[in-house]
């Protein structure tokens, strides 16, 4: 049989690499719900990586690393919004533009800083997140895993919470869903369409920040130059879709995809399994695209009930 | 804040809007509304009707004029400026999220329901007006579940929770089927009976002559007269709103007798929307040569699919297509006109031309294979070209000053005469005409039916798409209802009468 505790290790680990993906895809799904599709995201969490290490070394502050990764992100995005909002370009060109930005600056920046701030490297073990732990709930089988995570995970799942609260329980909601599905209908309700798609972008990329961050800090800490996000951002941006735009089954979605990304760490382990890794380290990325795919044809998309107006830009008359 | 009855609480004094390019689209205009008065404002497309009102609503600035609400003068910067003064306007599309609910839709924007909504109470206050008013809404209904009718209600409603005492409607009864104009106009009078004032916008007399206290009739921009309908005929009206004598029968010569073999034939026909719904069940027709089909439904009840799917641009789920014979279900749409089927599409701008390609390119779509337009087969023949282009311009009276210029710089009228001018070269054996009509002035629209008229006796199958009853009474040889993508029934028009035709219309009545 499989060792309780071995199961209580995994399920931990995928909590803890599910959170990325939950903060970016909440972040996404607020975004679309105004009906901006940002498909800079996975550029962003690499800026959102880069500068969360380097500020929370330099500060020896984890909490000011995410931060700072969320403002400069919060900031990036203000482009995507000028460019798709206000100057009503393409989102998903002006997205791809985002990406590429992102992905080079997040790894040069971590480069440079590498070669200044090499002796910083030692102060990881004081920045980096680790699992609380409670005594005793801890060792319980199965739901002991939820109490020997770090603290994110539980800002994570609070935030989908009280997000979904917000889209479908709220004025500010009801505001941000109406934009994004009729545009014309909430602009002749007084509503300024712009500013609320501007607020949603920004916080999107102000998210896709935090999971940036949160992937150094609470994941894998290190200041290498080379891209660390590894299409995890363009996963999140396809669990949107296998989220129907709700943050509460973004939740089970990130989680899932989570333990599909350990799961080939820990099968590989297993003989049986070894001939199969190439597929297994596919699969979320498969899915992924499959998710994209459907994204791109409107019928589909209308069905699985996307807002209706997502990457069509408003103007009046 | 109490005006007394026959108050005036609006006066519209002395408006002059010129738009960018010269057109001048309220030329002084005088306009007032008294409290508990339905006035209408009357007037062809363009007449300046909705400009008007648009500027009352604070959505245009005049150029010159002034503006009292309830006695007091105004500057109206925005729709919320006017919304502050209790007016509300129900504009001519609806302006509704289809995925939400009426209460969300209605309580969009307003901040009198907490941060955390109250729905609860708004349901109960939406409950509340419509029984005062005497129509019925599900407040917890989705938007696209509703009629055209009951959208409308919502939108008034919107208005209603706005604390709106004037109320704009623009083109209200467009979209509505007789029996739902009958009942919007009851609560139109219930609503004057608690005193709020309606600016009723209308193209249509009797409607006018119907339910309002007085009509104001607009015409290029300028205002006419204002007159009590008591004291006018529809004739009378209708000379004030085009300036000369109007027809109101079209005279059409007899049917001949019926040919044997159809030449469209459409069985078991189930057609997906965009939207991958259903939007046409199970329809099953034929059109025979010499005879205009008539189809007559709401706008948005599958009309617009099952004639894209006729002409090859929508596939099918299930049934048949046959043309003169052929089974053409899956056929390209190259290869159904090719079989000289003429259609005549719902968007003029988007899929009945190219906007920013000249005349000539526009007349010669569709022929631009054939000879004598191109020689070997590829290299176009332009000086055949242009004899084509004038000719056709000259017959179809397209108004523009040669046939080098871009067709978006048509009007609308000329648009369609440019599209009939280029689906009727070659004789077509069957024509699609969707919404023919559709937003053209009585004389761009006397004109096209006198074409399908003359195209049917020269022995051409048609099928006609209009939400205007009265086109497809005069136009028609037989009338098919569609309603919610399925055939009501076909009913001969010398046997159908205006009620049973709305009946049916609205699903209540199968034939």
């Amino acid at each position: 049989m499989v060792d309780p505790i071995l199961i209580n290790k995994f399920l931990t680990s995928t909590l803890i690499v599910g959170t990325i993906y939950l903060i970016a895809t909440l972040g996404e799904v607020v975004a679309e719900r105004s009906g901006v599709v940002n498909l800079g995201l996975e550029g962003l969490m690499e800026i959102g990586a880069t500068i969360g290490i380097i500020v929370a070394l330099l500060t020896v502050n984890p909490w000011i690393g995410f931060l700072a990764a969320m403002g400069t992100c919060a900031l990036v995005a203000c482009i995507h919004a000028f460019v798709t909002v206000t100057l009503r370009l393409n989102q998903f060109a002006s997205g791809l533009a985002i990406y590429i930005l992102g992905l080079g600056l997040g790894v040069m920046l971590r480069e440079y800083a590498r070669s200044v701030y090499a002796p910083l490297l030692l102060k990881i073990p004081e920045v980096r997140l680790y699992p609380i732990g409670v005594p005793i709930l801890k060792d319980i089988p199965i739901i002991g895993a939820l109490f020997n995570v770090n603290i994110m995970v539980y800002v994570g799942i609070a935030l989908s919470i009280i997000l979904w609260f917000i889209l479908f329980k709220t004025r500010i909601g009801l505001n941000i869903r109406s934009v994004g599905e009729n545009p014309a209908a909430a602009d002749a309700a007084g509503i300024n369409v712009f500013r609320v798609r501007y607020y949603c972008v920004i916080f999107g990329g102000a998210m896709a920040g935090i999971a940036g961050a949160y992937l150094m800090l609470g994941h894998t800490p290190q200041i290498m130059g080379a891209p660390i996000v590894l299409g995890r951002g363009w996963i999140a941006i396809a669990l949107v879709i296998f989220s129907f735009w709700n943050p509460i089954r973004a939740l089970f979605g990130a989680f899932l995809f989570g333990g599909l990304e350990l799961a080939y760490y820990w099968l590989q382990s297993i003989a049986i399994f070894r001939s199969y890794v190439p597929l297994l380290i596919a699969i979320p990325h498969i899915t992924a695209i499959i998710l994209l795919t459907i994204m791109s044809i409107e019928a589909l998309r209308k069905r699985l009930g996307a807002p209706a107006a997502l990457g069509i830009p408003y103007s009046r008359e | 804040m109490s005006t007394p009855l026959n108050e005036t609480v609006v006066l519209m004094k002395d408006i002059v809007k010129t738009f960018p390019g010269g057109v001048v689209a309220n030329d002084h205009i005088t306009f007032d509304l008294k409290r508990g008065e339905i006035h209408g404002l009357l007037g062809e497309n363009g007449a300046g009707k909705t400009t008007l009102v648009n500027i009352l609503y604070g959505l245009y600035k005049p150029d010159s004029g002034e503006i009292y609400v309830k006695g007091r003068r105004v500057k109206l910067n925005s729709p919320r400026d006017a919304i502050k003064l209790g007016i509300g306007l129900v504009p001519q599309h609806f302006k509704l999220v289809e995925v939400h609910t009426v209460v969300e839709n209605i309580i969009l924007g307003l901040k009198e329901y907490g941060f955390i909504l109250r729905i609860r109470e708004a349901e109960e206050r939406i409950r509340e007006l419509a029984r005062k008013y005497g129509f019925r809404i599900d407040p917890k209904a989705k938007i696209w579940q509703l009629s055209m009718g009951e959208r409308q209600y919502v939108e008034i409603m919107k208005a209603l929770f706005r604390n709106a005492d004037i109320l704009i409607l623009d083109e209200p009864t467009t979209v509505l089927t007789p029996q739902e104009t009958e009942q919007l106009f009851k609560v139109l009078k219930r609503m004057k009976e608690e005193g709020k004032s309606i600016i009723f916008i209308t193209h249509k007399l009797d409607e006018a002559l119907t339910i309002c206290d007085r009509i104001t009739v607009l015409r290029k921009g300028r205002k006419i007269g204002t007159v009590t309908p008591d004291k006018v005929t529809k004739v009378d009206l209708a000379r004030m709103m085009v300036g000369r004598e109007v027809l109101f029968r079209i005279s059409k010569s007899k049917m001949k007798v019926k040919a044997e073999k159809p030449i469209l034939i459409v069985e078991n026909l189930s057609v997906l929307s965009d939207k991958g719904v259903l939007a046409v069940k199970n329809v099953s027709f034929s059109v025979y040569p010499g005879e205009i089909l008539g189809i007559a439904g709401i706008a948005g009840s599958g009309q617009e699919e099952l004639m894209e799917a006729i002409a090859g641009l929508r596939k099918p789920v299930k049934g048949k297509i046959i043309i003169k014979g052929r089974d053409v279900t899956y056929a390209s749409p190259r290869e159904i006109y090719e079989l000289n089927v003429a259609y005549i599409p719902e968007d003029r701008i988007r899929t009945g031309s190219l906007p920013n390609l000249t005349l000539w390119e526009n007349l010669i779509l569709k022929h631009h294979r054939r000879k004598p337009l191109v020689k070997h087969k590829i290299i176009l023949n332009f000086k055949e070209i242009f004899k084509f282009a004038e000719k056709r311009k000259r017959e179809f009276e397209i108004v523009a000053p040669n046939i080098f210029v871009p067709a978006r710089t048509l009007s609308g009228g000329n648009l369609q005469r440019l599209i009939l001018a280029r689906e009727l070269t070659g004789k077509p054996d069957l024509i699609l005409a969707v919404y023919p009509t559709r937003g053209l002035d009585v004389g761009a629209t006397e004109y096209v039916r006198k074409v399908l008229l003359r195209e049917r006796d020269r022995g051409a199958a048609i099928v006609l798409v209009s939400e205007e009853l009265d086109e497809i009474f005069q136009l028609s040889d037989r009338i098919a209802v569609i309603h919610n993508g399925e055939l009501m029934g076909i009913v001969p028009t010398s046997q159908a009468t205006v009620e049973e035709i709305g009946l049916m219309m609205g699903g209540a009545l199968r034939r």
